[in-house]
């Protein structure tokens, strides 16, 4: 393939992808007919709140969900022409951590407690790029090296208990960088760390994203990063994708109630202090039984009859790269102060 | 280090309470001791004289704390005392014994991990599956049997019908070793299956929890295959209830070969504490619990090491 056409096609398409789950008391809509396209070196952002789908959907994406048979997909995921999908599980685990990498939200818990580090960064070099002992010691060094970590040679030989969270998420990122992939899929790679070391983690991953063109999908909860470190930004709500456009866009011109329920719960600095926070009331609902109509209805300030019965589709008005799923949008008008 | 050291502290007691209740049981048991080893003997009646001279000689005389006192005195230098019966030191016995018990043990512990760690990594994994439902039915119905049920099922398939394996019996591994190995195979197989099924059962419960594990779905995620995950990912940190329940099954191991030895004729330890009993031989008896304390202790110990082994955070907390 011409690398003009390379180009043009973007790195992952996902087509109406489904993730439910069977479980004994229903069945769970994790993720209800998502649909988005992210292109080469670019950062798509996903944001909702916790139980909104976010991490199946990612996941579903790398398929490490279970495969017993109480996971059930549909539509399609289409990485550089291929659909991940459809491929035997053995050239699906090519893709994994070669292709796709995957950065997870806890440090403390993804790192296995009793590897050492170095192991856990030479086993993918070793296994997956033929690597042998050596040069895989020495590129794991390297690794630990470009992630900020110093003293990279003796960190190999400790295990995870001895680094802070900061640290062993730059592990976490090494090990994801390992064999430079082409997507790599951060699940709120900053949520359980600091927020001093949050901004250096998000940093360092921008400038690892530059130096490799490296697409990024960013999973998070906070705006606040979508808008620091996002170009494009797809809010999901109940298994859905309620709203979808540019980053500078939706900052902009939220149109559905939910993302300015979200933007209003945000802290801004310029409040003054005791600001009560604007929480969204009720809870999202349960993914084993959603409601009829908008998934946000029983929530939504805004909320008219017809949003009682019918569930919108995402749809555009003046603006088509901006879509959303909202019958009575919000008319194009700044909100808040603007997420800091 | 510091944690090697604090654990052996923590078994000295239990050793010594191990001894000293087990000597003050057997003091406890009915009728008179001078009485039961001259009475064996086809001679005329003992004189008054005799039965004096016989209990100064073994020490009955004294009271039971001072003879715990003297045995255990005796004990820490190595000497167990005689055999009551035949003479021999107590020591004597044991060292002959102890190596067939000893290989006993080992072989029916290496068939017991053999078995039971790919049955509990295979059922974790494909939990709720038939294979797992299959697996585990048959794993509580072999835990219904006992072990001499189990002993004599095996020797009734393999020894008697399909003739593979000798039924009892056993040689000395200087001369035929593979006439020995050979010998050890059907007694080993009926300690060790007997503790399959909890120990895979615990193994397959550790597996479903790590399975959950983020650290899992990271190794997933870096395209290891299954296989991989499951033996160096997964296992490790699910073997902790594992190594655990195989030190205190020593307790049964010990038991189990007991009854093993007797059903196959094999001259151990455990053979010759029930001949011991037999003969009232007390001394015996109470070299042969101070064995079997010992190795439990000593079990007990390398047990606790072994967390430290499968994670390193074990001997930081100590």
């Amino acid at each position: 393939m011409p690398d003009s056409q390379m180009s043009e096609q973007p790195l992952l398409e996902v087509n109406n992808l489904y993730t439910h789950f069977d479980t004994p008391r229903g069945v769970a809509h994790a993720v209800d007919g998502v649909s988005f396209t992210l292109d080469r070196g670019k950062t798509l952002g996903i944001v909702g709140e916790s139980g909104s789908g976010k991490s199946v959907l990612s996941r579903t994406i790398i398929d490490i969900l279970a495969k017993d048979g109480s996971v059930l997909h549909d539509g399609e995921i289409i990485f550089e022409g291929r659909d991940l999908r459809s491929l035997p599980e053995k050239e699906m685990r090519e893709i994994r951590g070669r292709e796709i990498a995957m950065v997870f939200q806890d440090p403390m818990s993804s790192l296995n407690p009793v590897k050492k580090i170095g192991k856990q960064i030479t086993e993918v070099l070793v296994k997956r790029l033929g690597m042998n002992k050596n040069a895989a010691n020495l590129r794991a060094a390297e690794l630990i090296d470009s992630v900020g970590i110093p003293d990279a040679e003796q960190q190999l030989t400790r295990f995870p208990m001895h680094l802070s969270g900061g640290m062993r998420q730059r592990v976490a990122i090494a090990i994801a960088m390992a064999c430079e992939p082409k997507l790599l899929i951060a699940d709120e790679p900053t949520t359980a760390l600091d927020v001093t070391i949050q901004a250096q983690i998000l940093d360092f991953l921008r400038e690892q994203q530059r130096k490799r063109n490296m697409s990024v999908m960013l999973i998070t909860h906070n705006l606040g990063i979508v808008s620091g470190y996002t170009d494009d930004v797809a809010v999901m709500y109940a298994g859905k994708i309620a709203e979808r456009c540019s980053t500078d866009e939706l900052i902009a011109h939220p149109r559905m109630p939910y993302t300015e329920a979200l933007m209003n719960s945000a802290p801004q600095l310029s409040d003054p202090p005791h600001t009560r926070l604007q929480a969204i009331p009720g809870l999202p609902p349960n993914l084993l039984n959603v409601p009829d109509g908008c998934r946000f209805h029983a929530r939504c300030p805004y909320v008219q009859d017809d949003c009682k019965t019918d569930l919108p589709g995402l749809t555009s008005d003046d603006n088509p790269d901006h879509t959303f799923a909202c019958w009575h949008p919000l008319q194009n008008k700044a909100v808040g102060g603007g997420v800091q | 280090m510091q944690y090697f050291k604090l654990k052996l502290l923590h078994l000295i007691p239990v050793f010594f309470i191990v001894t000293f209740a087990s000597f003050m049981m057997l003091n406890l048991l009915p009728g008179d001791l001078v009485d039961a080893i001259l009475l064996d003997e086809e001679s005329a009646p003992p004189t008054e004289e005799d039965r004096l001279a016989l209990a100064k000689e073994l020490n009955l005389d004294k009271p039971v704390i001072v003879r715990y006192a003297l045995w255990l005195g005796n004990m820490l230098t190595g000497d167990l005392g005689r055999s009551y019966v035949t003479s021999q030191p107590v020591t004597e016995a044991l060292w002959q014994r102890i190596p067939i018990s000893l290989e006993l043990m080992v072989m029916s512990q290496i068939l017991a991990i053999l078995i039971s760690v790919p049955l509990g990594v295979m059922s974790g994994y494909y939990a709720n599956s038939t294979f797992d439902r299959t697996i585990s039915t048959g794993a509580f119905g072999l835990l219904a049997i006992p072990v001499f049920i189990a002993g004599t099922m095996l020797i009734w398939v393999f020894a008697i019908m399909l003739g593979w394996l000798p039924s009892s019996g056993h040689w000395a591994m200087e001369e035929d070793f593979w006439r020995n190995i050979e010998g050890f195979i059907l007694p080993a197989l009926t300690i060790g299956l007997v503790e399959v099924p909890v120990l895979m059962r615990v193994l397959r419960t550790d597996i479903i929890t790590t399975l959950q594990e983020d650290y899992i779905a990271l190794a997933k995620s870096k395209g290891m295959t299954t296989s991989y995950i499951m033996f160096h990912h997964a296992l490790r940190p699910s073997s902790f209830s594992y190594v655990t329940l195989l030190g205190l099954q020593l307790g049964n191991l010990i038991t189990g070969s007991i009854v093993v030895e007797t059903l196959f004729s094999i001259p151990g330890v455990g053979q010759l504490l029930i001949n011991s009993v037999d003969n009232r031989d007390e001394i015996m008896v109470q070299g042969v619990i101070t064995f079997v304390a010992l190795v439990y202790v000593g079990m007990n110990l390398a047990v606790d090491l072994m967390y430290a082994v499968l994670d390193p955070r074990v001997a930081r907390r100590a």
